[in-house]
């Protein structure tokens, strides 16, 4: 502790006194010296929906009528031909609901119900032979869950339709490749 | 007693050139350290906050323009996620007003400059409450822990908030000791008390548990041990170190809640690390998240999809993925959790040196060595004294009971992280300063046991302490509060490895 009470005090103020006015030449002068460029990794922009990107499009007047997500996208193999795996989760409407909405969406762009195998609704157009869809409601949730079960789409495979960059982009088009691993 | 104290004290030297000698050893360390870790990138949250601070900068730099704010730079960089508060970014402005493009190694060497001046401030303020040999003994845990020193380049505010939330219990002691003796406090002291509450908060949030218990428990020994005036005048600074507190919390959850549009009091995380930590990662997403990003940007992204798909809230959204993906959760899923973080937690002190410094490079050399096996030894020796000091009940003197509660109370607190958040070895710089105070207290109780049976307690009753607890029923109270929270601890670590087997 210093011996001088006064003395002290005296160098306190002076200090703070300095310090301040530092401060304030600082945050003066501060607009003279160039602005910060922040880098946002930590908050990226978020890519639009998947089915709004003129990437991989649904069939030709095909709308989805409910509130959703795209959880996967890509091609599989189903009997020597390529078939359009489209996973999307359906939010805030039970699963009822969203069979009628699909029916309703499908009928509207052209295509003929037909009869399903068990669960899934077919629906098929001249153009891209029978398609399906099967709705499935998680279980556990609760009854306000937002989100509430998934739509496995089963459509013909489509070929990339545009050259924007962000075709490129799995997080975007939802089409992982193999290599990428789930985070543990 | 005196005689002998007087006598040991004697064949140290004196406290002041002891101090300039540990201040002197420490910013030597430090500096050596400095070419291993000043280039090193920003690591994961790092990021986070060296990108607030540029954007708070220019925030200032706005304001004395008289320009438009830039909300849409503020709401991504600094409210960002929600994940953190923005007290390491305020710390860091200054800097970016100064220097907006500054280099990795500019912020780095800025960040050891502070917290060095953090560390000698606290090392000033515990000597004033505890005297020199607290402080010398802080100078030397953590203040020369290699890998506590490497930190002192990082950006986190773990280590920050921990040297304050030593400013904050000796703030707390010296309250204490008034209101033992019947007095409350002042305005200002709890205007003060309020302030460093809401900093250490804003350096790392998880501390509110901590800074709100403290507080709460400040506020019962007020009532309890104060009498009409006194009381009255304890409970109002009380009450305006709740105002200060809400006050500056305040703009921070309106403009989180308002950006995020959910309800946020300090950080978002909570949902996300619970899921993270005890829950089925496979099902967060309510189902597997997207591949190829960390468990922590993957479902993120997931709940900003699903707000804007449904027009709702990321946050209230976070807490329903939460939850789904804790379904599962059993006794024995949760407690085998717990040890696991208990261990990245405590025993791998060392962890982040692959992180700090270039394992490439730097991997087998001499001072990798030096900072693993010296940090891991100084640790491991402060854990005996965690052990020590969770467990113990004196009844010698008001000074060690007091400061055995708030070390327990504040240590307890902290290690309530392992508990809910999946840990590493980046947490522990946070308790490390009061481990230096309970090392303190074991010199303090042996001599205390050396010396004397028991210490008085009978202090002159002042004319405010009319109708106040008398000094022997406090000193009884304090013991049995002591050994009530240790055998709270033992039946909590009995409890998580009972069920865990």
């Amino acid at each position: 502790m210093p011996r001088n009470p006064d003395a002290s005090a005296v160098v306190r103020r002076v200090s703070v006194g300095i310090v301040s006015l530092l401060a304030v030449a600082l945050v003066a002068l501060s607009p003279q010296l160039g602005r910060a460029e922040p880098e946002g990794s930590y908050r990226p922009v978020l890519d639009p929906p998947a089915l709004e990107l003129p990437c991989y499009p649904l069939p030709e007047g095909l709308t989805l009528d409910f509130a959703h997500q795209v959880r996967t996208d890509g091609d599989v193999q189903v009997d020597g031909d390529s078939r359009r795996e489209l996973l999307v989760q359906y939010d805030l409407v039970d699963a009822d609901e969203v069979r009628e909405s699909l029916t309703a969406s499908f009928v509207e762009a052209g295509f003929t119900p037909e009869a399903g195998r068990g669960d899934a609704l077919v629906f098929t157009r001249p153009d891209t032979g029978p398609v399906t869809a099967e709705v499935r409601q998680l279980s556990g949730i609760p009854a306000d869950s937002t989100v509430r079960g998934t739509v496995l789409l089963d459509l013909p495979s489509v070929p990339l339709a545009s050259d924007d960059p962000i075709c490129d982009d799995p997080y975007a088009t939802k089409r992982f490749p193999d290599s990428w691993e789930l985070a543990k | 007693m005196i005689e002998e104290l007087e006598r040991a004290y004697r064949r140290l030297p004196r406290g002041g050139t002891l101090l300039a000698v540990l201040v002197a050893a420490h910013v030597l360390l430090k500096l050596a350290l400095l070419p291993k870790v000043g280039h090193t990138p920003f690591v994961g949250d790092e990021a986070y906050y060296v990108d607030g601070g540029k954007a708070l900068s220019n925030l200032v730099r706005d304001l004395v323009g008289l320009g438009p704010l830039d909300s849409s730079e503020l709401e991504r960089h600094v409210v960002g996620s929600g994940w953190f508060m923005p007290g390491m970014s305020a710390l860091l402005t200054p800097l970016f007003l100064l220097d907006p493009d500054a280099s990795t190694f500019v912020i780095r060497c800025y960040l050891g400059v502070v917290s060095t001046v953090v560390l000698l401030l606290t090392v000033r303020t515990v000597r004033r409450t505890f005297g020199d040999r607290y402080a010398a003994l802080l100078l030397v845990f953590p203040g020369l822990v290699p890998m506590y020193l490497l930190f002192m380049y990082g950006a986190w505010g773990d280590l920050n908030a921990g040297l304050l939330v030593v400013m904050l219990i000796c703030h707390l002691v010296s309250i204490f000791r008034q209101v033992r003796k019947g007095v409350g406090f002042s305005l200002r002291e709890g205007a003060w008390l309020g302030l460093v509450g809401i900093v250490i908060v804003y350096l790392r949030s998880s501390t509110a548990l901590l800074v709100g218990g403290l507080f709460l428990v400040l506020f019962v020994a007020l009532v309890v041990l104060l009498r009409r005036r006194e009381r009255l005048r304890g409970v109002g600074a009380m009450a305006l170190a709740g105002v200060v507190f809400i006050g500056l919390l305040l703009p921070w959850s309106v403009a989180a809640s308002h950006t995020l549009g959910g309800r946020v009091v300090t950080t978002t995380s909570v949902p996300t690390v619970l899921a993270n930590t005890f829950g089925e990662y496979d099902r967060i997403c309510f189902g597997p998240c997207d591949p190829g990003s960390t468990i922590w940007f993957s479902p993120l992204r997931y709940a900003r999809e699903v707000a804007r798909a449904t027009d709702g809230d990321q946050v209230g959204i976070q807490s329903e993925m939460s939850a789904y993906a804790r379904q599962d959760v059993t006794p024995h899923s949760y407690s085998r959790d717990v040890l696991g973080n208990f261990y990245a937690y405590a025993l791998e002190p060392a962890g982040y040196n692959d992180q700090l410094m270039d394992p490439d490079t730097d991997g087998d050399t001499f001072t990798y060595w030096f900072v693993t096996l010296l940090t891991t030894l100084m640790w491991y020796l402060s854990l005996v004294v965690l052990v020590w000091v969770l467990l113990l009940a004196t009844r010698r003197s008001f000074e060690s009971q007091i400061l055995s509660i708030v070390l327990k109370l504040g240590l307890g607190a902290l290690l309530t992280q392992p508990f809910i958040h999946l840990a590493s070895a980046r947490y522990w710089p946070t308790a490390a300063p009061l481990l230096a105070l309970a090392l303190g207290l074991w010199l303090q109780v042996r001599a205390e046991r050396r010396v004397a049976v028991g210490v008085a307690h009978d202090l002159p009753a002042v004319p405010q302490a009319v109708g106040a607890p008398t000094p022997a029923a406090v000193h009884r109270g304090l013991y049995w509060v002591q050994l009530g929270l240790a055998v709270a601890s033992v039946a909590v670590a009995l409890g998580i490895l009972v069920l865990a087997i």
